[in-house]
């Protein structure tokens, strides 16, 4: 459990002092592990140093929360996403949405990476936040969102659905069409923070994965989403693709994340 | 400079004890500190300089005061000496 939990540690914005914290705490547990003679003793001492990390944690994060919301990225990011939530809310068929939104990740990651380079990177605050609002969109949004997209293309195709009458509704379309728009930001969000955060040699590296991942994930949607062909060979050949079309920008962030912290060990090394 | 009552205990173990880990101040406090949370606090008793630390070949960190933390303590044993003398008075 350990190693797990000090790789996942090592992602988080490094900052002197709040870095300290986190590896006492992993040295403290590491040496009273290497002190325990049972397995029963080193079990309490792994649930004991598993509390000790999470209050590091949550200490950090809420002495960082109080200062998070000064920081321009955030600003930045709360004004994007009521601009496009307000464009996207009124504007527009659901469609049209859907081919523009997988752009957001290399809109925001561009934004990010073009500013200025002495700017603070995301806090251990801001990180948690991004990373609790998006496993709750992984949770919560993308299986809605791949059961909406499934009811749409059975109402093109003219086929009666029982489901189709509850996402028929103006309003679910509209609270669909914000959390999609909501998890491409975040994502593009938690993304650059994690770019930020990591070394020098890491940034050219992850710049390179992500223009080839975004336009990839924009290209599944405009074109195998356009193609027109009878329903039942769309879902069984076109399903998976579609699944991974959604996914994409999802991945894209705990990849950098995970690529972020194993660069930062070798700089390390 | 105002002082939370964890930092005052720390000051105040450290100066009793001499340089300690985490872990010994821990179990010095009686409960009072717990684990995970004393290095945050440790961490922003350094940025005020008053604790130093250095880390050992194990990783872990030792912890001693600063002549900035013995005078903070100093200074509040004073304050507390003072306003006892005029409680009693």
């Amino acid at each position: 459990m350990r190693p797990f939990i000090a790789f996942a540690l090592e992602a988080f914005p490094p900052s002197g002092v709040r870095r300290e914290a986190l590896d006492a705490t992993l040295a403290d547990w590491r040496y009273e592990a290497a002190a325990a003679s049972t397995g029963l003793g080193r079990l309490a001492v792994a649930l004991r140093s598993t509390a000790a990390v999470s209050r590091a944690v949550l200490a950090l994060a809420a002495r960082d929360l109080a200062t998070e919301w000064r920081r321009p990225w955030l600003r930045r990011l709360a004004v994007a996403l009521a601009l496009t939530f307000a464009a996207f809310g009124t504007l527009g068929p659901v469609d049209a949405a859907l081919r523009i939104i997988p752009l957001f990740p290399l809109i925001v990651f561009v934004a990010e990476v073009t500013g200025h380079r002495e700017r603070p990177a995301v806090g251990l605050g801001g990180a948690l936040v991004l990373a609790v609002v998006s496993a709750w969109l992984v949770g919560v949004a993308v299986p809605e969102l791949y059961e909406y997209r499934t009811v749409l293309d059975w109402r093109q195709h003219g086929r009666a659905w029982s489901l189709g009458e509850l996402y028929a509704s103006w309003d679910w379309e509209r609270v669909m069409r914000v959390l999609l728009v909501a998890m491409h930001v975040v994502s593009g969000a938690a993304l650059a923070g994690a770019l930020r955060a990591g070394p020098q040699r890491g940034r050219r590296v992850l710049v390179g994965l992500l223009l080839i991942v975004a336009p990839l994930s924009t290209a599944f949607f405009l074109v195998f989403v356009s193609i027109p062909i009878p329903a039942q060979m769309f879902y069984s050949l076109m399903a998976p693709w579609r699944v991974l079309a959604i996914i994409p920008p999802w991945l894209v962030p705990v990849l950098t994340l995970c690529l972020a912290a194993h660069l930062r060990r070798i700089d390390q090394r | 400079m105002r002082l939370p009552p964890t930092q005052r205990l720390i000051l105040s173990l450290l100066s009793s004890r001499g340089p300690s880990y985490g872990l010994q101040l821990v179990a010095a406090s009686h409960g009072q500190l717990k684990r995970g949370g004393i290095y945050v606090t440790l961490g922003g008793m350094t940025q005020k300089g008053l604790v130093s630390s250095e880390v050992g070949d194990d990783g872990r960190r030792l912890y001693r005061l600063t002549g900035l933390g013995y005078r903070a303590l100093a200074a509040m044993e004073l304050v507390g000496a003072e306003l006892e003398r005029g409680y009693s008075a």
